[in-house]
């Protein structure tokens, strides 16, 4: 029963010629206009996927489904259908499952689009598929509330743009955050928009969707309590008000659970998360004491008898774990090594003027990871046995490949795990290269623009998301990551100062 | 098998069916007479579960009209039948005969002359044709009550001609038939009872012939008397 329904919904949509064209071609316009807005972003599109495809699903809920829905009540065919068997549950249920279908359709042309206008591969299909579904299903819920409540298509545009416009403003889905006023933040974790924003922020540009499990298990519960709701409230025939009789303590139930789910919500709000890093990293004479001071090595001599002795990996090791992430160091091939490599003049370099590890630019955590990042830095670690990138046989340039895994995600801003990769990266160094780790951070921070970065392009295969785009933004925070590294391997600096 | 006690219905605080009380049994065609907004459509409402009764009481095969089981049990058609409009016949009849769990009835279908019109979109068909496709719906689930109102709009001679024959052969097959009309001729044919209402009331119930013979010399003229416009 519940698949001939399904069927006939999926083929009166498809025969819908305007839904498809309202529905297939709105998306695109929204991405059109993120591609005016933020097309010179670090990527292109990919740290606003959240927000797009929020609006689209929200676009197809609030008004898509609840038309159909009173449209075809209106018609008399609702009244048709009461006088079979079926449960109405079925019908609502059937009638959300083929909007979904032609909302499927329309994330599917977006993200190709998006793709076409340079947003990199997703680095976490499935994840995103998860998080599109779990939010997709949200606010379909929510649509068939809406048609149940509402008695007329006028009514469904005034209802729809009541739950749209907030969520658009409020929720973060088309205003950033971090431009709310503060009252307006709590008001945001209540809605189910910012949890669809992040979400599938997540998984785009995060750590996948297990770093956004709170978010999805709000998206299902609002989905649940919505369904529920319209179901309850669903109505046969036009030009009736709602009647809820027998109903009203399920309705009450229902609306108690809805506020403990807004409760749980606000007692477990995120930080508001920082707009995209535009903030340049400097150039290597920032770092380097005196204008004009020789920055490179002006010698060749072994590296251990020049400066001091960086610390060994299980020192290394127990810090990570006090103080970071739960790393373990995979041993891996060691490459060919230079002979005789460039000893860094470590007083010429100031550490002191680089960027703070507790602000926004090359952030190092002081604090150890929670169980969801460690999984998720566990997991980057054991792609990264696999990563060709980190078995290039020239030593400097696989540092600077490594380096790569935590500038890339700075740009980016995946915090939390942004503050945490270049601990990952640090602990991996030093069980790679040991002694010789500061003449080649050396190398790297020195002459920035030397070697390739095209190892950009490869993060994917580690779980993180490719950059595009010019080099030089990614090349600065490769540089200020190797600079922060020596200084912490070699004592200068670890950490920020007091 | 449908059995309706004083019912009364109200609409805007006025009874619209007012202490109604007959029933049809099985094995029987009642017809359901009286002029425009005579109660018919508000009482078979009622009886489709589709409205609540006021007062009253219903029970169609033996279940509360608008439960599952009467809903099973009941074939209804309505005098505006919304039918999904972007479908064609064959998926339309497909996606009622599931809701009904039955197989889609061939026969049923030839019979009304929509064999031909299977893949014709529903928002493509004539009034007639909608209303053969809405018949078999009604007809298709096999149920053992029908309720049809005015089954004969829009429909050809020939139609007519077919539709009798498929009501006689339900009825010989032991169905309950509810058939509101304003055919007085049909009514008088193939009814085998009649009840005629007026402003909610009833105000006659009996064989065609017996009411014929002790008011007038038509069906149309019993009604017509006992409305209070013998000279309409």
């Amino acid at each position: 029963m519940m698949g001939r329904l399904l069927r006939a919904n999926l083929l009166a949509t498809a025969r819908n010629r305007m839904a498809l064209i309202y529905g297939w071609l709105f998306p695109l316009i929204f991405l059109a206009s993120f591609w005016a807005l933020y097309g010179d972003d670090p990527l292109p599109l990919a740290l606003h996927a959240g927000q797009f495809f929020t609006i689209t699903i929200l676009g197809s809920a609030a008004f898509g489904l609840p038309t159909q829905m009173v449209a075809e009540r209106e018609a008399g065919l609702w009244r048709h259908y009461a006088l079979t068997p079926a449960p109405r549950w079925r019908f609502v249920l059937a009638m959300v499952l083929a909007r979904a279908v032609l909302l499927a359709g329309a994330l599917i042309l977006q993200h190709l689009a998006a793709r076409a206008l340079g947003m990199p591969a997703l680095p976490h299909p499935v994840s995103t598929l998860l998080a599109l579904i779990v939010a997709s299903l949200c606010f379909l819920c929510i649509g068939a509330l809406i048609g149940s409540l509402v008695g007329n298509v006028p009514a469904v545009q005034a209802l729809g743009q009541c739950i749209f416009l907030p969520m658009l403003i409020l929720g973060g889905v088309a205003v950033p955050l971090a431009s709310l006023p503060d009252w307006a933040l709590p008001l945001s974790n209540l809605l189910p928009g910012r949890h669809a924003v992040v979400a599938i922020q997540t998984a785009v540009t995060g750590t996948g969707t297990q770093a956004a499990g709170f978010e999805l298990a709000m998206l299902a519960g609002h989905a649940a309590l919505a369904l529920v709701a319209a179901v309850l409230l669903f109505r046969w025939e036009p030009g009736v008000q709602v009647q809820i009789g027998r109903r009203g303590w399920w309705l009450v139930l229902t609306a108690a659970m809805w506020l403990a789910l807004a409760g749980l919500a606000h007692s477990r709000a995120r930080p508001v998360p920082a707009p995209p890093d535009r903030a340049a990293a400097g150039v290597v004479a920032d770092y380097v004491r005196g204008v004009g001071a020789p920055a490179l090595p002006r010698k060749k001599l072994p590296v251990a008898q020049n400066h001091p002795r960086p610390l060994p990996p299980d020192q290394v090791r127990d810090r990570l774990q006090a103080g970071g992430g739960a790393v373990v160091p995979v041993p891996q091939p060691v490459p060919e090594l230079p002979q005789e490599l460039p000893a860094p003049d470590l007083d010429a370099i100031a550490f002191e003027r680089l960027p703070p590890d507790a602000g926004l630019v090359a952030p190092i955590a002081a604090e150890p990871a929670d169980a969801a990042l460690a999984n998720a830095l566990a997991r980057i670690e054991r792609q990264l046995a696999q990563w060709p990138p980190a078995r290039e046989g020239d030593a400097v340039q696989q540092v600077r490949n490594m380096l790569l895994i935590a500038a890339v995600p700075d740009l980016l801003q995946m915090d939390p795990l942004e503050r945490h990769l270049p601990l990952l990266v640090e602990a991996q160094l030093q069980a790679r290269f040991g002694a010789l780790l500061p003449a080649l951070l050396a190398q790297v921070a020195l002459d920035p623009q030397a070697g390739s970065v095209a190892a950009r392009a490869d993060l994917p295969a580690l779980g993180l998301p490719a950059h595009t785009g010019t080099e030089g933004p990614v090349r600065g925070r490769m540089m200020l990551y190797a600079f922060k590294l020596l200084g912490r391997v070699t004592g200068r600096r670890v950490g920020d100062p007091a | 098998m449908i059995d309706v006690a004083d019912l009364v219905r109200r609409r805007g605080g006025r009874a619209v069916v007012d202490g109604v009380s007959f029933t049809v049994a099985a094995g029987e065609i009642v017809g359901l007479i009286g002029l425009n907004g005579a109660g018919k459509t508000s009482l078979i409402d009622c009886i489709a579960g589709l409205a609540r009764p006021d007062a009253g009481l219903v029970i169609v095969a033996g279940h509360a009209p608008g439960s599952v089981a009467a809903r099973r049990e009941t074939g209804v058609l309505l005098q505006q039948p919304g039918l999904p409009a972007r479908l064609t016949v064959a998926e339309t009849l497909a996606l009622f005969a599931g809701l009904h769990g039955v197989a889609v009835d061939e026969r049923l279908a030839a019979a009304l002359g929509l064999d031909a019109l299977a893949g014709c979109r529903v928002d493509r068909l004539s009034g007639g044709q909608e209303q053969r496709l809405a018949l078999a719906l009604a007809l298709q689930s096999g149920a053992p009550a029908l309720v049809l109102d005015e089954p004969a709009t829009a429909l050809d001679p020939l139609m007519r001609r077919d539709l009798v024959t498929l009501l006689g052969e339900r009825r010989a097959g032991g169905a309950a038939v509810l058939l509101a009309t304003h055919d007085l001729a049909e009514a008088s044919s193939l009814c085998d009872r009649v009840v005629l209402l007026h402003q909610g009331r009833l105000v006659a119930q009996g064989r065609p012939a017996d009411l014929i013979s002790a008011t007038a010399a038509t069906l149309a003229d019993v009604v017509l008397t006992i409305s209070g416009e013998p000279g309409r």
